[in-house]
């Protein structure tokens, strides 16, 4: 045991940075009543109650509510214990020791132990689970092993130093082995976890029910208020796909908070009585579009740094978002872990410069204003999913990029159509949003072996090589260091162009209070409670 | 009768084959993979995941071979398991049809008695100011769109007045408003429809008979006027019931309502197949059945007509 890097449970502070003002929101004043229902009004269909299933993000709404994790993970970068009360990694990252607690009671009533915790590792590989989240979470996962009754040993094939972090996502959320035994391809109809709440019903594209854990004693430690059960009787999440009638539902209470609020009514009902918007920063990469380094003319790494040059990511929160969100100007947003600070000022918004490598790179202004070299003119594609909120960022960047004499079309297409193209490369620029608690976010962008999802399409020799040793550390601190030169990296190479960062926006009714995020700036329901007049 | 029916059964089958024939061609035709629809805007996920699952759910197959199995479960009354949330289609299609048909019965009934009423009234009142009050109403209702109604009624009769929910189903009161909504077309279309079918028939020889023997002008418009007038309003309403499922999606999304037409567009964005070719088989269904109806109905309304 002497080689192994023992972690002090509470304590182990991976990333420190503070939060920008205003991103935690804190019940403060009254003590918490205990009843009431929350109906949560969000856009999307949660689309699985299975977190080993095909979840996507949205569910992590409901599976937060009603699985636990084998560790907690502070907005701040903190791993707290959950399930596992203690837990060792080896200083290589392949092999962690989880110690569990002994206490814990899945909603069916059977007991939570180290068997549960190799039953869900080895469920999620199972092709008829249908994992994709899960499974992707799991990374090179080898086995678990059953050490004793409280103990449980997980191995991966090779270093996997995101792995608490992935721990600690509601994808890796515990099932009751029972319960997934017994229903087998119909678990989603009968989930069953250890949350802070049990699930009750669901309608398809309409809600999910759940109520309160009565029996509930287990949630991490040192993060929430509470230590019994959750405070409300009953959690409903709906889906409102409209914004404008989420707004509505929230005004008329039919709901008591929505997610997300539009960023044009923010003013509006931040400043109305009796209504609040709290603001939770998503960790891991802002919006941000992709430089296609390998298609014409973006495989020009001057006109890529131009592009980045002429854009002025201030003016567009301004004037597009409310200045609702904040201009991004790193491969990262501020709070995520590794964020390096001083990268900010490397292209600031200068379009005479951008203007300038354009010319010394041999693109000369044409009779309509753009650019051409060697007889062929400087023109590129946006390519942009329609009707998800793209059009006016791509519009946007589409008028700055006119003032230099680059033409950026835009190119909208549905979601499938728009995947099918960007893994072929026939894009030069596309917008992407990436949610992920851990840096390693990077090598699944920039990382040769992730063509096509390495959207830029670049195989840079110096960035694989970081991004493996970053990968194969379990200690944050000699990991940082690599990811800031991975970031130096990718903004000398112009990869991508950061455009804001995004806040997940909720609109509460005053009543509400308590409500806490998670590391990915999802609303945790645990702490939530109704105050009543 | 009964074989007229039996017939027109019969020529229903192919029209439903070829449905569902051409809904699974065309889902297929259109780019993009399912699987990696299914992780939303931002995900990591694994290439050799992807590959795997796509493997588990039969994607990798020729088309004629999911065809096949497509056809060979839907007859055993099986259409499968939606590929995004996992479910049985039979179950999300028929937990969606129920709010969907009171939709738009509930609209339909609407636009039918406004319609009749309107188209009435207009036709009596020729050339004066109802008659102009009643079109340039029937106007608006063709001009304007139903997602932007739909938000007005909502803020004004759910926040303003608050005196109907804004979402949801079940319950009248959750019905008002989207089948307000999604009536207005089809009634504007119908009241334009009667008035001129009603000037049409009171330029016959029977209304001037009618007349002629001295009955009341209440008897002339309601019993022989308006009966006769309803043949071609009849056909209409078959056709625009077809408009109005169409139309029920965007009023399902701006209320939030569980329906068909909210599955359906959910599984064409997320080339959910078997979701897609559930609802599409049971509106083809729908849609035979309600000609049927309309079909029938004419030898209701006109003697003339006969069924052997």
């Amino acid at each position: 045991m002497s080689g192994h890097v023992r972690l002090a449970a509470l304590g182990l502070v991976i990333f420190a940075l503070a939060l920008s003002t205003g991103t935690s929101v804190l019940a403060q004043g009254p003590s918490p009543q205990t009843g009431g229902t929350l109906v949560y009004g969000i856009r999307q269909e949660p689309s699985t109650t299975d977190p080993h299933g095909s979840a996507a993000a949205v569910a992590q709404r409901v599976l937060a509510s009603m699985y636990d994790s084998l560790v907690f993970m502070t907005p701040r970068g903190q791993i707290l214990p959950w399930l596992a009360e203690s837990w060792e990694v080896t200083p290589d990252a392949k092999i962690y020791t989880f110690k569990l607690r002994r206490d814990v009671k899945f909603h069916d009533g059977t007991r939570f132990n180290a068997a549960a915790v190799k039953f869900n590792l080895d469920r999620i590989l199972d092709p008829a689970t249908r994992s994709t989240s899960a499974i992707s979470a799991l990374g090179p996962y080898a086995r678990t092993e059953v050490v004793d009754e409280f103990t449980a040993r997980v191995v991966f094939k090779e270093s996997y130093a995101p792995f608490l972090y992935a721990a600690s996502t509601a994808f890796l959320g515990i099932v009751s082995p029972a319960a997934a035994r017994r229903w087998g391809v119909d678990f989603v109809k009968h989930p069953t976890g250890s949350g802070p709440f049990k699930f009750e019903s669901m309608v398809p594209a309409d809600n999910i029910t759940m109520v309160r854990n009565a029996e509930y004693r287990w949630p991490p430690k040192g993060f929430f208020k509470n230590t019994g059960p959750a405070y409300l009787d009953k959690v409903i999440v709906k889906t409102i796909p409209e914004a404008s009638t989420r707004v509505a539902t929230l005004q008329n209470g039919e709901t008591n908070a929505i997610e997300p609020v539009p960023e044009k009514d923010v003013a509006s009902l931040a400043h109305s009585k009796g209504y609040r918007v709290l603001k939770a920063p998503y960790p891991g990469g802002p919006r941000m579009v992709f430089l296609n380094t390998k298609k014409f003319p973006t495989d020009d790494l001057a006109v890529r740094r131009a592009i980045l040059y002429a854009f002025n990511a201030d003016q567009m929160v301004r004037t597009l978002l409310f200045s609702v969100h904040t201009a991004a100007k790193t491969p990262l947003t501020p709070g995520s872990v590794g964020y390096d600070k001083s990268l900010e000022g490397m292209y600031s918004y200068d379009p005479e410069k951008a203007k300038s490598l354009l010319t010394e790179a041999g693109w000369t202004p044409g009779a309509d204003g753009i650019r051409t070299k060697g007889g062929r003119r400087l023109v590129m594609e946006q390519h942009i999913i329609a009707n998800v909120g793209q059009e006016g960022p791509s519009e946007f960047l589409q008028g700055q990029l006119r003032d230099v004499g680059i033409q950026a079309d835009i190119k909208s297409l549905a979601r499938g159509a728009w995947y099918e193209g960007i893994n072929r490369g026939d894009h030069n620029l596309v917008p992407l949003f990436y949610i992920y608690g851990d840096p390693d976010l990077m090598r699944g962008l920039y990382h040769s072996a992730r063509i096509p999802f390495n959207w830029s399409h670049v195989s840079d020799p110096t960035l694989d090589r970081d991004l493996e040793e970053a990968y194969r550390s379990a200690d944050i601190n000699k990991r940082i260091p690599i990811y800031r030169r991975v970031q130096r990296r990718v903004m000398e190479l112009a990869l991508l162009l950061p455009l804001y960062n995004e806040f997940n926006l909720v609109g509460i009714r005053a009543e509400v209070r308590g409500m806490l995020f998670d590391p990915t700036a999802y609303p945790l329901f645990y702490d939530v409670w109704i105050e009543k007049k | 009768m009964a074989q007229y029916l039996r017939q027109r059964i019969t020529a229903s089958l192919p029209v439903i084959v070829g449905v569902s024939m051409l809904v699974f061609l065309m889902l297929h035709l259109v780019p993009g993979d399912p699987v990696m629809l299914l992780l939303g805007e931002h995900s990591a996920v694994d290439k050799t995941a992807l590959e795997r699952l796509r493997a588990t759910l039969g994607l990798n197959d020729p088309l004629p071979v999911q065809y096949g199995r497509f056809v060979w479960r839907a007859l055993h009354g099986d259409l499968g398991r939606s590929i995004r949330l996992n479910l049985p289609v039979t179950e999300l299609v028929i937990q969606a049809l129920k709010p969907t048909a009171s939709l738009a019965l509930a609209a339909m009934a609407l636009a039918m008695a406004g319609g009749l009423l309107l188209g009435v009234v207009a036709a009596v009142h020729r050339g004066r100011l109802l008659d102009n009050l009643a079109m340039f109403f029937g106007l608006i209702g063709v001009s304007m769109p139903s997602f932007w109604l739909g938000f007005l009624l909502i803020f004004l009769f759910s926040v303003r007045l608050g005196w109907f929910p804004a979402i949801g189903q079940g319950g009248w009161n959750r019905l008002v408003l989207p089948a307000l909504a999604l009536s207005l077309a089809p009634l504007a279309v119908l009241a334009r429809l009667v008035r001129s079918s009603m000037l049409e028939v009171y330029r016959q020889p029977y209304v001037t008979t009618a007349r002629a023997k001295g009955l009341t002008e209440r008897v002339v418009v309601y019993h022989h006027a308006l009966r006769n007038a309803l043949v071609p309003v009849v056909t209409l309403v078959g056709l625009e019931f077809g408009r109005l499922l169409a139309g029920a999606f965007v009023i399902e999304t701006v209320f939030s309502r569980v329906g068909l037409g909210r599955l359906a567009i959910t599984g064409i964005l997320n080339k959910d197949f078997p979701v897609v070719q559930g609802v599409a088989l049971l509106v083809a269904v729908i849609y035979a059945g309600i000609n049927l109806l309309v079909d029938l109905s004419y030898a209701y309304l006109d003697p003339r007509v006969r069924y052997a």
